[in-house]
């Protein structure tokens, strides 16, 4: 997003995608309005003549639709405007495109009295094929791109942010943290349904006389609920695209990133004004000729083919050309090559992409070969529209967002996205950093489409309205919600029931009234206060699931009688299993969050790095919340979660130092005035950890002591002298996902050295310009409200735990909390395979740790690491 | 008779004064279903025809033309597109009207000024012309695929007397909050302009009250449910045009023992501005 300082004018946009059925109302699957089926008689340009067992009345098929389906002319629709029943001659409003004959078949079909396309409306429901259709609304007297279809109808945007509750430990907020939200108001007006009813050509009323807007949608979206919600914010005169002439020395530069060698992938959407152009259109590379300083570039050939060229030495190159060219329909194209250096067999790989959407890719003919298996790391620059400083084969189209990698599925490390300019710009720096320079009469230019606007992305949860002045208000909130105790539980609420009353010593019994899916093929399940493992499921031909290989009175509890129709209760057990793994299953598998919308890789990584040892091992019998499961663990191996509303992403992190050094934020360039507030939060403040582990009995209640076999205090005796503190502030945890002595010590200690001293909570506002900082990150701040004992001015350190865009593209408010730990270094047990202390490089001094001379510091001179 | 061109804005063919104002509020299209040479999917020739500016008619090639069959020959003297992108999209654009569907004529007097507008921007426009009695009118476009939100045609309401001195021209009113962000120590940090469209009053005295009931009051009536075209001074500030609607009744008031009225509303600008 431009971050524009002077005249800038903020626009919103609010996106809903409402469900919206793939078919088409009686044609295909869709049984719906179905009048009539048959085989033609005959055909002329204007007629169709139905099959003998059509109608008899005269015109009653008028105004309805005939759609032909197999035979001569097959896939027209046309409206009847009248029919006599005497011949079966309809008579269609157009003429037919192809006329039809005596081998075509035909559906009439009643359009004006069609669906909508919802559920809601739907009149053939078994065949209802949900799928999405993105609607949009911004506010009335903003900049307006057509392209958008946005009905100006928004009166308002209102944010409530998530707040993180870091390590669990927040008293104001839920274990998962307090979920971030949005509230829409929109006024509410006539609507003409273009746009929203796919039939309205044959309706027989005007929809601006009926109804308004929100009253009909509401009655065709009544199950709204937990579908996706979005408010993009933009500027008036954002940029959309470089529009690139086709002349010498029109394009955009930038300094080029380093790519290692062995791997590449260049993507992004293109429009070009000739898709077989005249000669070779370069749409990205670095490539410079002389001197020989040629890496790659990606073109489009006069067929219209995609091409790559590599070079391992900057002078001869290498080419891979997609066996077909891109079906391009619409205006721009999503493109991308991935090149892999080494198969494994000593050859080069490259794929070629298309997409329609940027995400899901779809391979462009076969995979091309080659025998160059590193990409020279040249000093030409980044080049958009052409290569060889802008003179070489430019292209003449447009070019909207362009991005390198260093191969798919890695982090971006060069990006061109013009919509972080203003129109007119001659220089803008893009999301990755590069300072990309346009040149000669190519130019920054265009509306911005939507998705070029950021994202804030919700579910919707409610909405309220119409009300008699017409406001209509939808709130929504973070996905995360789905994981709230009253929505999802951990495991499943099972149904069977024993078939026949159990001794205490059977080994195997019978359920009914549950599906062989209820249970997992061998695991644990309760019955009563007992709990057992089988190690065999099966299903007779009646149905009844037979228990067998069962092992009674296991995980502390007592093998017992049990009556007839008891519930069978299947149990979810977790035996050292990563944090990461366990928060993931919850989330995933039990309060049915997409897992692409879990940052797995990042949860992964750190994971690896800062939760070692931490592996997890619980049984849980009955069920239970997940937001209560997970904010345990959270509490216990002390991460937290939270929303990310604009990479749509929940995040996970440890309670753990920072690795990067935050920027610094001060009263002269940054905070807004009279916008800074603090205060301390003793409730948080721990000075004794009792941590409660190894759980005896799983049915019974897991905040009674008596059901640990283990115990340990730990306890910050300093904090509590009479120099300090002067009390106690005492934290208990009954864990059953901890096991060891090891994993208490190290929460306990983690847990005390973040915690030992009031936190420190507050706010603060900062203009549009510094909105990159966001939920979750960490920010130095320089302030004289923070003082040394001299009263000279100290950076503070804190994590933003909750960011608002109070008036977007304007202010920004967050939330803060103090993450400063006792240290200024720590890190981490490492691997024996780490190197030395003279021989790590910073990444690894930042996330390692070694031991210290016998004076608390490391040979370099540098402050030893402490345990955190 | 004068055919008038003033500026991309207005394309003038009529006779009269000119320094009265215009207000295209009458549009025989409203209640009729329109067709269009083609149709961009989600861009339908009746999006022109309904009275808000987000929703288009777009065709899918050039030239192009968008069609209303008013059932019988009906007389028309203007022509009014607003939410339109012609000089962006570089359209040229004449209304045409016909007795079968087949053969068309250009609605202005060609021997005195040509009948196609080149627009250089996307502001209202307003096409005056002489009245022609055609069941098909069309709007034909050329050049560039455009996007066009509101089309009118009807017959103008040309005011009986001028306006006076102190009004402010409508393209001219512009509305905004500015809002700028100062840092603790007082830098300038940002500047936010929150646009809110044109606003201003008109305002007539001495109308006659029989031209009052006659031909205004139906614009009044119209004006509680739909939006109209203004333009002040078309002879000498064709571009000062807009197209909006008014936030309250308009009532006249009697001003004398001669029966003469005068009324006055206040108008805000539709759109972007």
């Amino acid at each position: 997003m431009p971050e524009q300082l002077f005249g800038r004018e903020p626009v919103t946009l609010v996106e809903i995608d409402q469900d919206f059925c793939s078919l088409s109302f009686g044609a295909g699957a869709c049984t719906a309005g179905r009048q009539h089926s048959g085989t033609a008689q005959a055909g002329a340009a204007g007629t169709i003549t139905l099959a003998a067992d059509a109608a008899t009345d005269d015109n009653v098929y008028a105004s309805m639709t005939v759609r032909t389906t197999g035979g001569t002319g097959s896939g027209q629709e046309r409206v009847i405007g009248s029919y006599v029943g005497s011949t079966k001659v309809a008579t269609v409003t157009a003429n037919w495109s192809t006329t039809p004959d005596n081998t075509t078949t035909y559906d009439v079909i009643n359009r004006p009295q069609a669906c909508f396309n919802t559920f809601a409306s739907c009149q053939d429901p078994e065949n209802f094929d949900r799928g999405s259709k993105t609607i949009r609304f911004c506010k009335p007297l903003q900049r307006f791109n057509p392209d958008w279809r946005a009905v100006p109808s928004v009166a308002g945007v209102s944010a409530s942010p998530g707040r993180i509750s870091a390590g669990a430990q927040s008293s104001s907020s839920g274990p998962l943290g307090q979920r971030a939200g949005v509230t829409v108001g929109f006024v509410d007006h006539p609507g003409s349904d273009i746009d929203f009813d796919p039939y309205l050509a044959s309706r027989s009323y005007d929809p601006l006389e009926r109804g308004t807007f929100w009253t009909k949608w509401l009655a065709r979206n009544p199950y709204f609920q937990n579908r996706p919600l979005r408010v993009r914010h933009g500027y008036a005169d954002q940029a959309s695209y470089l529009n690139a002439p086709g002349a010498s020395g029109d394009y955009a530069s930038a300094v080029a990133p380093t790519i290692a060698g062995d791997r590449l992938f260049i993507a992004g959407w293109f429009s070009l004004t000739d898709w077989t152009p005249a000669a070779i259109n370069r749409l990205i590379g670095q490539w410079f000729t002389t001197p020989n300083q040629r890496s790659y570039h990606l073109s489009v050939l006069v067929a219209g083919t995609l091409q790559l060229q590599v070079t391992a030495d900057g002078a001869t190159a290498e080419t891979y050309e997609s066996s077909v060219a891109p079906t391009v329909s619409g205006d721009k194209i999503y493109l991308a090559v991935d090149w892999l250096g080494d198969n494994g067999a000593s050859n080069s790989e490259a794929r070629f992409y298309t997409s329609t959407d940027g995400r899901t890719l779809t391979q462009l003919g076969t995979t091309r070969t080659g025998s160059v298996l590193t990409i020279h790391a040249g000093t030409a620059a980044l080049t958009i529209a052409a290569t060889n400083a802008g003179t070489q084969l430019p292209m003449t189209g447009k070019v909207y967002y362009a991005e390198i990698r260093e191969g798919r599925g890695n982090p971006i490390v060069a990006s061109f996205d013009p919509a972080r300019a203003r129109v007119g710009d001659r220089t803008f720096t893009s999301r990755h950093g590069q300072q990309w320079k346009i040149f000669a009469n190519a130019a920054l230019t265009g509306q911005p489409e939507s998705w070029q606007l950021p994202a804030q992305h919700y579910v919707m949860d409610s909405l309220s309205g119409p009300d008699a002045q017409g406001n209509v208000q939808i709130k929504a909130v973070d996905v995360l919600r789905l994981a709230d105790d009253i929505r999802a539980q951990a495991p499943a609420l099972s149904t069977g029931e024993l078939t026949a009353s159990l001794s205490d010593s059977a080994t195997s019994f019978s359920v009914t009234g549950a599906d062989l899916a209820d249970y997992e093929s061998a695991g644990t399940v309760r019955i009563g206060d007992e709990v057992m493992t089988y190690t065999t499921l099966g299903e007779s031909p009646a149905g009844t699931l037979n228990f067998s290989g069962v092992t009674r009175g296991t995980d502390g509890t007592t093998a017992a009688t049990h009556d007839e129709d008891e519930i069978v209760q299947r149990c979810l057990r977790y035996t050292s299993e990563r944090p990461v793994d366990v928060i993931q299953d919850l989330l995933e598998n039990h309060a049915g969050i997409d897992a692409e919308l879990l940052d797995l890789t990042a949860w992964s990584d750190e994971n690896d790095v800062w939760l070692i040892g931490l592996e997890l091992t619980a049984l849980i019998t009955e069920p239970e919340g997940v937001a209560t499961l997970i904010g345990e663990i959270c509490e216990q191996v002390l991460v937290f979660l939270w929303w990310d509303d604009r990479a749509q992403l929940v995040r996970l992190r440890a309670l753990r130092t920072p690795i990067e050094e935050p920027e610094v934020f001060n009263e002269s360039d940054h905070l807004l005035l009279n916008s800074l507030s603090f205060r301390l939060d003793p409730p948080q403040r721990i000075s004794q950890l009792w941590v409660y582990f190894q759980q005896k009995n799983p049915t019974e209640k897991l905040d009674e002591p008596g059901n640990f076999s283990r115990a340990r205090i730990r306890i910050d005796a300093d904090a509590e002298g009479e120099n300090e503190y002067d009390e106690q502030r005492i934290k208990k945890i009954y864990s059953r996902w901890l096991s060891t002595d090891a994993q208490v010590n190290d929460v306990g200690t983690r847990l005390l050295a973040r915690y030992r001293d009031n936190p420190v909570v507050g706010s603060m506002m900062l203009d549009a310009k510094d909105r990159a900082l966001w939920t979750g990150d960490l920010v130095r701040l320089q302030t004289r409200l923070f003082v040394d004992f001299t009263g000279e001015q100290k950076l503070r350190q804190f994590q933003v735990i909750g960011a608002e865009e109070v008036t977007p593209g304007e202010q920004v408010k967050y939330d803060l909390q103090n993450y400063e730990t006792q240290a200024t270094r720590s890190g981490r047990y490492t691997e024996d395979s780490a190197p030395d202390y003279d021989d790590a490089d910073e990444t690894e001094l930042a996330t390692l740790a070694w031991y210290a001379q016998d004076d608390g510091f490391m040979p370099d001179g540098e402050e030893g690491y402490a345990y955190q | 008779m004068t055919t008038y061109i003033k500026s991309s804005a207005t394309v003038e063919s009529e006779t009269g004064s000119l320094k009265l104002a215009r207000i295209g509020w009458h549009t025989r299209a409203r209640s009729l279903t329109p067709s269009a040479s083609t149709e961009a999917t989600g861009y339908p020739a009746i999006a022109a025809r309904n009275d808000d500016t987000f929703e288009f008619w777009r065709p899918t090639a050039v030239p192009a033309w968008w069609k209303v069959d008013l059932g019988s020959a009906q007389s028309i003297n203007y022509c009014g597109i607003a939410a339109h992108n012609f000089g962006t999209a570089g359209t040229t654009v004449k209304v045409q009207y016909s007795s079968n569907d087949s053969s068309w004529s250009d609605a202005s007097d060609a021997s005195a000024a040509p009948a196609t507008a080149a627009p250089s921007d996307d502001g209202e426009m307003l096409f005056l012309f002489p009245a022609q009695s055609a069941r098909y009118w069309r709007i034909y476009v050329d050049g560039a695929i455009p996007t066009v939100g509101v089309i009118y045609l009807g017959s103008i309401l040309v005011m009986q007397r001028g306006l006076y001195a102190g009004h402010s021209p409508v393209t001219l009113a512009r509305q905004s909050a500015i809002r700028p962000t100062v840092s603790e120590r007082g830098k300038l940090l940002g500047r936010t302009v929150i646009r809110s469209g044109l606003q201003t009053t008109f305002q007539w005295d001495h109308l006659t009250g029989d031209w009052y009931r006659a031909n205004f009051d139906p614009f009044v009536a119209s004006a509680r449910r739909y939006p109209f075209f203004i333009s002040w001074r078309p002879s000498e500030f064709p571009a000062e045009l807009a197209f909006g609607s008014v936030d309250d009744d308009i009532v006249p008031s009697n001003s004398g023992p001669r029966n003469l009225m005068s009324v006055g509303f206040r108008f805000h600008g539709a759109g972007y501005a």
